[in-house]
């Protein structure tokens, strides 16, 4: 009785985080929302009255408090809707489909999860080539989860047979006949996971712990036999694990749906960039790293040692970086204009700065000028090609002499 | 205004480009955010912070301007239209910070060094090819009231100063959550459940008949 609770309690849990947990879905985007229309109030009335936490922001996202409170939240809700049922006369029918229509969710929503990690790993969309400033940041000075994402991004290889393992779990997690060991070979690959978040403080815990506890929730109704071989080396007889009475066709048109569903899904976003590597994914006008060779501040050209900042880097996703002579770095939100030569800064407070540029395609020199507390300033700074340096190379060696 | 127009008349390249996945602290860390400025950063969703979350890939990439159609209503005033061009089609939340450097509609542009009509319709096409970065090919821009013949300014026209852009694509609209390629592959898969599914049944009769004939 105490375990057919539990069963329908975790069913409902794992039900509930899949529908409000908002993963950031291509076909469905929605989830975000809906959380959010639902939960905000309530996340942010049970921080205050219960943990005495005051949450400005209540967008659920990864690892957030809100994130946490949420979870709380479903665990209680869970709860509640356990008692209701169970305390239904004649409950074991709902108890039961409920169950059932958890378990095939779980199968599926893991499934896809997984295709998702394991094509993001394949493409280098997860594990990306190391931005330029931080190729350029002292190693000591990173934190533990950066580097662990750009040291993994610095390997193809390790993001192709990881990515590739995944994507394998996940198509044995979809048939039947060969679930059993889609599940053991997610549960190690979740596992893993689950263990680089917490060593290396990267703020996917949460999830990755839900997505390990669907895992191990899939394998329950094979634990029996599984404990039975490996523990006594007898065979104990299956029971139905998932089994819905529908007609067999029309399982066979709705897993084939799911299925296109799954692979439009994953697959749509890079078939539409037509980009397969993200490494090699064209980077914006001015990308990259570059190495201050002038200074002038009035009409003062400074030493080396008084430069304002000695490299800039342009970022990928819209951003410059300054670092001044104590490898200190300063970012700031960039806007071009490339008719007119400008660029548009903003920094964290909204203040702008505007800089005008102009850049030598053949000696890769960019110089910007621009005012500072009234002064005009020069910089004029020479492009590094970063892309050689000796951490993206492609060494390998199977002698170390 | 002033900034939307610089913004809308020169090249607008990159309002938002993100094209890999990371978590969002990953995501601030890797521009070299200062620790302090993460609180606010994730509070007002600045820099690229909201296109990351639990390390997948973001659904939305990159949002650029479509140059629907420029008409000349003088030598120093033009009309430029324009809309919003979604690679991926999802506005999420967070587009207060684009909205104040661009927003689609109707701009009027004063004495702009292209528009104000001292060069030929094609060395304008020519010059928007080159240096400017409107995603739609300028080949499809509609220019009303650029020849090669001078005109007078037409005073009684009257300058928007905002408005709903125009859709110059017939069809599926480009930032419409069904693109036509979604559609076609969405009716793929329908076939391919049915055909999957009728081979099966046909599998099933076939094979019932031959155990009857048996």
């Amino acid at each position: 009785m105490k375990k057919a609770s539990f069963n329908l309690f975790t069913s409902i849990v794992l039900l509930l985080c899949i529908i409000f947990v908002p993963f950031t879905f291509y076909l469905f985007p929605y989830q975000q929302s809906i959380t959010q229309f639902l939960f905000s109030k309530l996340i942010k009335n049970s921080a205050l009255l219960l943990f005495n936490v005051t949450i400005n922001n209540t967008s659920v996202y990864s690892d957030t408090t809100s994130m946490y409170i949420l979870v709380f939240i479903l665990l209680s809700l869970a709860a509640l809707i356990t008692t209701i049922i169970k305390s239904i006369k004649k409950a074991n029918p709902l108890q039961q489909k409920i169950n059932l229509i958890s378990y095939a969710i779980c199968v599926y929503y893991l499934s896809v999860i997984l295709l998702k990690y394991g094509l993001d790993k394949i493409c280098k969309t997860q594990f990306y080539l190391p931005e330029p400033n931080t190729l350029f940041t002292s190693v000591g000075k990173l934190d533990k989860d950066i580097l662990f994402w750009s040291s993994m991004g610095t390997s193809n290889l390790y993001n192709t047979i990881t990515g590739s393992i995944e994507v394998v779990a996940a198509i044995i997690l979809f048939f039947k006949r060969t679930r059993l060991a889609g599940i053991l070979l997610a549960i190690i690959v979740l596992a893993q996971v689950v263990l680089i978040n917490f060593s290396f403080d990267i703020s996917v815990k949460l999830f990755s712990l839900l997505l390990l506890c669907i895992a191990f929730y899939l394998l329950n109704p094979y634990s029996k036999r599984l404990a039975a071989i490996i523990f006594t080396g007898k065979q104990v007889e299956a029971t139905p694990i998932f089994y819905i009475n529908t007609k067999p066709l029309f399982n066979i048109f709705f897993k084939c749906l799911i299925a296109g569903l799954f692979l439009v899904e994953v697959f749509y976003p890079y078939l539409k960039n037509k980009n397969f590597n993200n490494d090699k994914a064209a980077r914006p006008y001015l990308h990259g790293a570059y190495e201050v060779k002038q200074q002038i501040v009035l009409s003062d050209t400074l030493t080396p040692s008084n430069y304002l900042f000695k490299r800039f880097f342009i970022h990928r996703n819209g951003c410059i970086i300054f670092e001044d002579a104590t490898g200190a770095m300063q970012d700031f939100a960039l806007k071009y204009d490339t008719t007119n030569k400008k660029l548009f800064l903003e920094d964290y407070k909204h203040n702008n700065t505007t800089i005008t540029y102009t850049y030598n395609n053949t000696d890769s020199i960019l110089t910007l000028k621009y005012q500072l507390n009234s002064r005009p300033i020069t910089a004029i700074g020479k492009g590094i090609n970063w892309r050689k340096l000796p951490l993206l190379k492609d060494n390998f060696s199977w002698t170390s002499d | 205004m002033i900034k939307k127009i610089l913004v809308l008349a020169f090249a607008i390249c990159t309002i938002v480009a993100n094209g890999y996945s990371q978590t969002k602290k990953i995501a601030y860390k890797s521009h070299s955010g200062n620790p302090y400025n993460y609180a606010n950063a994730l509070n007002e969703n600045l820099f690229d912070i909201d296109n990351s979350n639990f390390g997948a890939a973001p659904t939305r990439e990159v949002i650029e301007a479509q140059l629907d159609s420029v008409i000349f209503i003088c030598d120093s005033v033009a009309l430029m239209v324009t809309s919003r061009y979604c690679k991926n089609r999802y506005e999420l939340s967070n587009s207060k910070a684009k909205e104040k450097i661009w927003s689609a509609g109707r701009d009027s542009v004063f004495y702009h060094p292209l528009f104000s009509k001292k060069h030929s319709l094609d060395s304008i096409k020519a010059i928007l090819e080159i240096e400017y970065y409107f995603n739609n090919p300028i080949s499809k821009v509609v220019f009303i009231g650029y020849d090669n013949v001078k005109d007078t300014c037409k005073t009684s026209y009257q300058i928007a100063k905002s408005g709903l852009p125009p859709s110059i694509n017939e069809g599926f609209g480009k930032g419409d959550f069904f693109t036509k390629q979604l559609v076609i592959l969405f009716t793929g898969i329908l076939l391919f459940a049915s055909l999957i599914t009728g081979l099966t049944w046909f599998g099933t009769v076939k094979n019932k008949t031959q155990l009857s004939i048996a």
